[in-house]
Parts: C-alpha cells; sequence; structure tokens
C-alpha cells in the first residue's frame, strides 16, 4: 500500500505543475503532501524492515523440542540474526525455515549413539546463518550431519516414476539432491509427525521462489548438507535517479551510483578519450571506463521532435570537429596527420550527439560513476531528469534472459520504465569492451601499487590510426625514418628494406586490435606521402621494427602506470603524458602477436610448475620481468622491495629469486646476503639492474648470484634461466 | 465456447473469451531495448506492468503489412494470467494459459463475440496464407470467413514447455 501511495504522490506532484499556473495555492499544499507522504513511507518502510532474527529466534526451541522428542543432541548455532530484511520477506521466510530445521533434524543428524561410532562429536551441529552478498541476503542451513545420497533420491524419484531410467542414468549429482525439490518426493524412511509426508522440499522452494528467491543445496554423504536461500532485500521501494537515453527513460538504483559527473563540451575534448576500441573518461587520474547506455542497450538516438533541429545539429557538429582538428593538432606539437585528426572526430561522434541535445554553446553530456563489486565504470546518459522514489515490479518472463534490467517500475506520470541492472549491462558491454575486459581482475590493491610514480626514460611515438604509444627507452635500440617507398608486401605481409637488410614491418596498434576506434586508418594516399619511423627493439638478432607514422617527443617522465582502464594482448597498460593517455606496449609480446618468432623460442625454455618471486621497487619493471617469466611457465610472486621479499621467502615456496639491485629500504645484495637464512639457502638468483658494468658484475657474483642481467633484457633474462636448467 | 474475434490486417482471429481480461484502445507503451522485435513493450495498466506483443511481427508479417496496419488505430488485447484462469476453470489454466505474467496483443480491429460449437472447429488447413499453422487453434468456418482460433499460449512463445 505504501507503494502506490508513493505513486500516486508522484504522479500528483507531476500533474501539479501544470494546475499550479492557474492556482498558485497549489504548489505549498502539494508540497506539503509530498512531504507528509514521505515521512509516512520511511516510518513505513522502517517498519518493513525487521532482523531476521524476528525468525530466527523461535528455531532454538524448536530444535530444542525436536531433539528431545527424536532423542537425538543437536546445537542450534545462530548468526547474522542482525540482518534486516523486508517484512514481506520475513514472513514467508517463517514457514520454509522451520520446514528445513525439521527435515534436518529428523534427517539430518544422526542419533547420538550412531554419530559416536562414526566418530563424529556426540552433539549434531546446525548453523543457521544470514548474510549480505551481492545486494542479495543469503540465508544458509548447514549441518554436519548423514548428507543426502544422491543416487538413494534418483531411486526414490524412478520408484515413484519422476524421473525415466534414462535420465536417472544421465543425471549429474547435482540435478538428483534438486529432485528433492520436487513435489511428491519424500525421502524419510517412515512417516512420522515430524515430517516424510512428502509435502516439503517442493513447497520450500516454491515460497521462496515467490519472494524472487533462489535455492540451492550441495550435500556430501556422511558429511552434511548446506542449503542457501539466496533473497532480496527489499521488494518494494528504491531511490533512484531516472535518466533518458535515446529519448527512453531508464531507472537507474542509486546503490551503487558513486556520482554523476557532468560533462561540458568545452571540457569533453579534455576529459573523454578513445582509446582501442574503448572510451575513457579522465576522472581525478583515474581512468574510468564509459559505457554508451543508448549503445549497448541498442536503443537508436532520436533528436527531440522539431525536425528542423537535425540540420542544425549538423552544421554545429561539423564546426566543432574543425575546432578540434584545430585543437587536436596543437596539442600533438605542430602537423598531425589529416587522417589521424579526421578519425578522432568519427569515434567521437557518437558522444558529440549526446551533447548536442543541449544549448549549443553549452553542451553537456553526463557521466554515471557505477561501482559493480569493486570495478567503477562509467554510464553515458543523455540527460538526467530526476531522483525518485520507485516502486520496484518484478520484469516480465519474456525478458528474462535481457541482461540489462533487474525490474520495472512504473513512474510518475504513469509510464513503465526499466530499471538497469549495473553488473548485467556490465556484461553487455563486455562486446564493445573486449579489451578491456578481457584480461583477468587483478587485486585492486596491487594496482594501486602499481600506480606509484616511477621515473623513467621513454619515446613518445604515434601510430598512423593516432594513438600515442610509450616505448621505454632502453628497449629501444634505434629508431629509423623510413620513407614509405620502402614498405614492400612479401607474401601478405609488410617488410621495410632498410641498410640492405629486410626488416618485418610490425603496426603495433594493429597486432594489438587497438585500431578498431572508429579511425577508419586513413586513405591511402596519405599515409603514402609522410616518412614513416621504424623502432627496432632492442632484442638481439631481430629482424623486425614496429612503425609508427613519427615520434612525438622522448622524455624522462614519471609514468603512472595503470594496468586497469584499457587492456589488450601485449598492452601492459596505460599512463597520462602531458594531458594524453599513451599506451605501453609490450614490446616482445607484439612482435610474438605480430607472428614474429623471437631468437629464443619458448621450447627451449619451459620452466612450469615452477615458482619465482621477483622483487624489484618498480612496479613496471616488476610487471615485466613477471611477465617475461611468466611467458615461460614460471608462476610468479612479487614482492616490492628485500624485506617483502624475505618474507615471502621465509613462508613460501620458491625455484627461482628475480631480484633488482637498487632498491629502497633493503637492496638487492643485502637480500642476496639473507636469503641463505631463509629455506631457500640454495635458490639461484637472478640480479636485475638498469646500469650493468663489470664492478657490478663482479659485485654480484661475490654475493652469489647466478647472473646480473639488464632490468628488461627479456632474452638475456630467458637465457640464464634456460641455463641453469641445462645445468640441472 | 465462446471467442472474442478481432481482425488483423485481413485476417479473421479468435481468442477463447475465457482467456481475455479486458481490451483497450491502444495506449503508449514502453519499449524494451534488446528484447524480441515482436515484443512491442510494456504498459502500465491500473499499476500492471502487461507485455505487450506485436501480433502480427510475431505471425511473421513483413515490414510492409505491418506499417500498413500501424497507421490504423489499434486495440490491445489484455489476456489474463494462469492464475487468474486457475479461478475460474482449473482445466483450461492447465493446458491453455501457461504464462503468468500479464500480457497482451495488439490487434487492428475488433469484432464481436461469436458463440461457436466445439465440433466446427477443424484442424488448420495446410496452405494457409498469413499465420503459420504453429500458432493456430483451429479454424471455424463462419458466415463465408474464415475465423482462426489463436493458439495465445504458441503465440506466447509457451509451445516447448508445453511437449517438453
Amino acid at each position: 500500500m505504501a507503494g502506490e501511495l508513493v505513486l500516486a504522490r508522484n504522479q500528483l506532484t507531476r500533474a501539479a505543475v501544470e494546475v499550479q499556473t492557474q492556482f498558485p495555492h497549489f504548489g505549498p499544499l502539494i508540497q506539503n503532501l509530498d512531504s507528509i507522504t514521505s515521512r509516512i513511507q520511511e516510518k513505513v518502510m522502517q517498519a518493513r524492515m525487521q532482523p531476521v532474527s524476528v525468525v530466527f529466534n523461535k528455531f532454538p526451541r524448536i530444535v530444542r523440542d525436536l531433539a528431545r522428542k527424536l532423542e537425538k543432541k543437536i546445537d542450534l548455532e545462530i548468526r547474522g540474526g542482525e540482518v534486516d530484511l523486508d517484512k514481506s520477506v520475513i514472513e514467508h521466510l517463517s514457514d520454509p525455515l522451520t520446514h528445513m530445521i525439521r527435515n534436518v533434524a529428523d534427517h539430518a543428524i544422526e542419533l547420538p549413539q550412531e554419530r559416536i561410532k562414526i566418530g563424529k562429536p556426540e552433539a549434531g551441529r546446525v548453523e543457521l546463518a544470514a548474510y549480505h552478498e551481492n545486494g542479495l541476503v543469503n540465508i544458509s542451513l548447514a549441518d554436519d550431519g548423514a548428507g543426502i545420497d544422491a543416487e538413494r533420491v534418483k531411486q526414490k524419484a524412478l520408484e515413484r516414476g519422476q524421473i525415466t531410467e534414462r535420465q536417472a542414468d544421465a543425471m549429474s549429482e547435482e540435478d538428483a539432491l534438486n529432485l528433492i525439490f520436487a513435489p511428491g518426493l519424500s525421502m524419510a524412511k517412515k512417516v512420522s509427525d515430524v515430517s516424510g509426508r512428502g509435502v516439503g522440499m517442493d513447497v520450500v522452494k516454491t515460497n521462496i521462489e515467490k519472494l524472487g528467491g533462489t535455492v540451492t543445496i550441495q550435500s556430501k554423504v556422511g558429511k552434511g548438507t548446506t542449503i542457501i536461500l539466496k533473497l532480496p532485500l527489499t521488494l518494494a521501494i528504491i531511490p533512484a535517479m531516472i535518466v533518458s537515453s535515446g529519448n527512453q527513460r531508464f531507472a537507474i538504483p542509486e546503490i551503487g551510483l558513486v556520482e554523476i559527473v557532468r560533462i561540458a563540451e568545452s571540457d569533453r575534448a579534455n576529459q573523454i578519450e578513445t582509446v582501442g576500441n574503448a572510451p575513457v573518461l579522465r576522472l581525478r587520474n583515474m581512468l574510468l571506463p564509459l559505457v554508451d547506455l543508448a549503445e549497448v542497450l541498442g536503443v537508436s538516438r532520436v533528436w527531440p521532435p522539431g525536425g528542423d533541429n537535425f540540420d542544425r545539429r549538423e552544421r554545429l557538429s561539423d564546426r566543432r570537429a574543425q575546432a578540434r582538428k584545430a585543437r587536436d593538432a596543437a596539442r600533438l606539437g605542430g602537423s598531425t596527420g589529416l587522417a589521424a585528426s579526421k578519425g578522432a572526430t568519427v569515434g567521437d561522434d557518437r558522444r558529440e550527439e549526446t551533447a548536442d541535445r543541449r544549448d549549443p554553446n553549452n553542451l553537456v553530456a553526463y557521466v554515471m560513476v557505477l561501482n559493480v563489486g569493486g570495478n567503477e565504470f562509467g554510464m553515458v546518459v543523455d540527460e538526467v531528469l530526476d531522483s525518485e522514489e520507485i516502486v520496484v515490479k518484478p520484469l516480465p518472463s519474456y525478458f528474462k534472459d535481457n541482461l540489462c534490467f533487474s525490474a520495472t517500475t512504473i513512474l510518475g506520470d504513469g509510464s513503465v520504465s526499466l530499471i538497469i541492472d549495473y553488473a548485467g549491462l556490465m556484461e553487455q558491454a563486455k562486446i564493445n569492451f573486449s579489451n578491456v575486459e578481457r584480461a583477468t581482475r587483478m587485486d585492486l590493491d596491487e594496482e594501486r601499487r602499481a600506480a606509484l610514480r616511477e621515473r623513467q626514460n621513454i619515446i613518445l611515438l604515434e601510430t598512423g590510426t593516432g594513438l600515442i604509444m610509450g616505448i621505454v627507452h632502453s628497449m629501444v635500440r634505434r629508431v629509423e625514418k623510413i620513407s614509405p617507398k620502402l614498405l614492400d608486401t612479401i607474401g601478405g605481409l609488410p617488410y621495410v628494406r632498410y641498410d640492405g637488410r629486410t626488416f618485418r614491418a610490425v603496426y603495433p596498434d594493429q597486432v594489438m586490435g587497438l585500431e578498431g576506434m572508429g579511425y577508419s586508418g586513413g586513405d591511402p594516399e596519405e599515409e603514402g606521402d609522410a616518412d614513416l619511423c621504424m623502432v627496432v627493439p632492442n632484442i638481439p638478432n631481430i629482424q623486425a621494427g614496429l612503425i609508427f607514422s613519427r615520434i612525438i617527443d622522448t622524455r624522462e617522465t614519471h609514468i603512472d602506470l595503470d594496468c586497469r582502464a584499457i587492456r589488450a594482448e601485449g598492452l601492459f597498460g596505460s599512463a597520462q603524458i602531458d594531458d594524453r593517455v599513451v599506451l605501453f606496449p609490450d614490446v616482445n609480446t607484439v612482435l610474438v602477436l605480430a607472428g614474429i618468432e623471437m631468437p629464443h623460442t619458448q621450447s627451449q625454455v619451459d620452466r612450469s610448475g615452477l615458482k619465482a618471486l621477483v622483487v624489484d621497487d618498480t612496479p613496471f619493471l616488476r610487471a615485466l620481468t613477471s611477465n617475461y617469466l611468466q611467458s615461460v611457465g614460471f608462476d610468479v610472486d612479487q614482492a616490492e622491495d628485500g624485506q617483502a621479499a624475505l618474507a615471502k621467502l621465509r613462508t613460501g615456496e620458491f625455484d627461482l629469486l628475480v631480484t633488482d639491485l637498487n632498491m629502497p629500504g633493503m637492496d638487492g645484495f643485502e637480500l642476496a646476503h639473507e636469503v641463505p637464512s631463509t629455506i631457500h639457502a640454495d635458490i639461484p638468483m637472478i640480479a636485475t639492474t638498469s646500469s650493468i658494468s663489470s664492478d657490478v658484475e663482479q659485485r654480484c657474483f661475490k654475493a652469489g648470484f647466478v647472473s646480473c642481467v639488464p632490468a628488461i633484457d627479456k632474452n638475456r633474462l630467458l637465457k640464464v634461466v634456460s641455463l641453469m636448467q641445462a645445468r640441472d | 465456447m465462446l471467442v472474442s474475434t478481432f481482425t488483423l490486417g485481413d485476417l479473421y482471429l479468435g481468442i477463447d473469451i475465457v482467456l481475455v481480461r479486458e481490451i483497450n484502445r491502444s495506449m503508449e507503451c514502453t519499449p524494451v531495448p534488446g528484447s524480441q522485435d515482436y515484443i512491442r513493450g510494456m504498459l502500465n495498466i491500473r499499476g500492471r506492468v502487461i507485455t505487450l506483443f506485436d501480433l502480427k511481427k510475431r505471425l511473421g508479417w513483413s515490414g510492409d503489412d505491418v506499417a500498413e496496419g500501424g497507421a490504423v488505430k489499434q486495440y490491445n488485447v489484455i489476456m489474463k494470467t494462469h492464475s487468474e484462469v486457475l479461478k475460474i476453470n482449473p482445466g483450461l489454466a492447465e493446458s491453455k494459459c501457461p504464462w503468468e505474467d500479464p500480457v497482451g496483443l495488439a490487434v487492428d480491429q475488433l469484432g464481436d463475440v461469436r458463440e461457436i460449437v466445439d465440433d466446427n472447429i477443424l484442424p488448420p488447413p495446410a496452405n494457409m496464407r498469413g499465420i503459420s499453422a504453429d500458432f493456430v487453434h483451429g479454424v471455424v468456418e463462419f458466415e463465408r470467413n474464415l475465423l482462426i482460433i489463436l493458439d495465445v499460449a504458441a503465440v506466447l512463445g509457451f509451445d516447448e514447455r508445453q511437449s517438453g
């Protein structure tokens, strides 16, 4: 009823806007009604939310009584009684739970003498717990009793003709266990007044599902059974933001909404960038992946009624595109290839439209920053309309396979609207975000640490598609300016003739699958004139070069490497340098991806199953070294300094230690000195350093290192590793 | 049985009246992005959220036919749900009305309510135009018109569940 009241209030407030023009006194009256309704609703909601202990509290007594009647000993432990649930959920929870508990007491827990015989404590343990998980309340009932024999359930179901023999054979254990939810199936050997009348678990399941919940069961014969009920927190009213996208309104639950960012046209070019095929928003030094709601849902953007606006928009769009083209060129420090800036315009066009909805002088897009299970992402909407208390109505079953919506609601004007399910939306958006989402989720703390500042000498380069990439100076042997005329295609692959030798040309953006950012790649003719530059990586005997359109700059700078915002195979991560997103490719992987055989192939070294510890204070190098070792099968653990490494060496098992020499606190030599005091006294150690000299090498050997290699030299490192293998 | 009839283009269709809850003039509905194209969207009728099926699209009519009908003022035939039918006729609810959520069908013109003798219902002829036999419960010859009685469960996509 409270829900209906809120709905009526919402509708009335909306209607009041028009009425007010005629009756000026009407406004305050409505406002008053509005506030009273809100207060009533609040009170009702408070009254509605009740702790589950209301239900739980009656179980100790029930269990005691049952135990006495059945001559068993049962300890009931209740946890999480303070978890609040909607009253309507609680009401419907009592019967199913009582039934489940009776079942447990009767069937699951064995008689004391039996328990002693099989080595269990005399008293059976039953644990009833409530806890929050993923926005749902879980109620679990676990016992350490006899468990459910899946085979026996099958047998019973067969006897009763509920399944055929063929079905029974094909049935997994899990499915068999779920049979106990089938109507009419009783597992009790004999009917008692406690349970065993066959009306039971099916009723539990129906009741829970009516509440929008689910029931799962796990059981091990002899060990016990756990039944978990997952229930929605509330069925009634949630606060939500009403937003519009593509002329349609959607409700966004305020749970999980972190903030709303309004992006004016003037700032937009500075804040939103398109990298790979994923647009990202720069927000307080974080790169936030963006999802365009309309795009994900496949809603076509419709310009609001009034056809003549359409033309005006096109003109505006063009004009702004020109402006940005100029701006882009300026920022990149001079003559950008025409193709690149044209591409940028195309890539952003969609967002352009978003912004176009407003007054041309102050075009705006809104980004709803949402948090899904610790991952933040931004959802682009056209407009933020209102904040409303919405009455949640279940989604009709015809849309159950739609990931993006969790429920429906009725808005103030009486129209139906859909409630967005963030998690589902994120999942749906994966198609557009494959690069962002492909990599496994790393530990958040780890990544925060990875964002530590570090100083590196890097070369900034621009690819043919306008991406900016950074390559650490020491990974580059030389950079050559080449004329496009030297580019040749042999056997379908591009090659460069240079200096009497033939180099395989690798386009890093294409290899990493990042070129699909709406940059059509430019016209071949335009590409034809400008000189290209080829970066020859610092890998011995490699006959390949990475092709970029030009060098932007070389500089020594801090890198805030963000491994999370943009992800692609062959990419370490991204960082911001001079307000531009710079991608850091893993040159080795890029070459491998391009199908170039490394002088040092994987087959020579395969150390899978072994564990290595990588110690380095700079996250970038640590990630790099780990990456190299992982590529030959090592299971890599990382430590950020000598102390942390020692701690890990003392507790874990490792087969190889690779450490940086220069580290704050305890450096590599000190670490080497301490290693014999751990259980890893004879662990092979490899030192990495950025400045190698014979003096350093001497010291390394004295300290007990097997070898000393330059920090980013994959081949040297792997060679040493393979030599060690040979020695084994 | 009593059949509520309506037209869809040049088809004359009927639905068992026990399954019909109410009939409204078509009103604005909220499309659901990403849903099947034959689902027009959702309606709010007195606080109930109703899923509206576009019957023409569901029957697989081509774009032209649909556009032609779209200009005409349409009607929504709102169906009863399983639990509503259960109160009136449990047998019918089990056999013909498996859907739990309120649904509606968008149709062109309304016809009369006709009394039909069950024996007159014939199986759908093989050469029927404009509608797949899967959606047809049966046909009745009626004043030289062919009245097609819809199998609503099949239209709503419940045929698999029934047979399985």
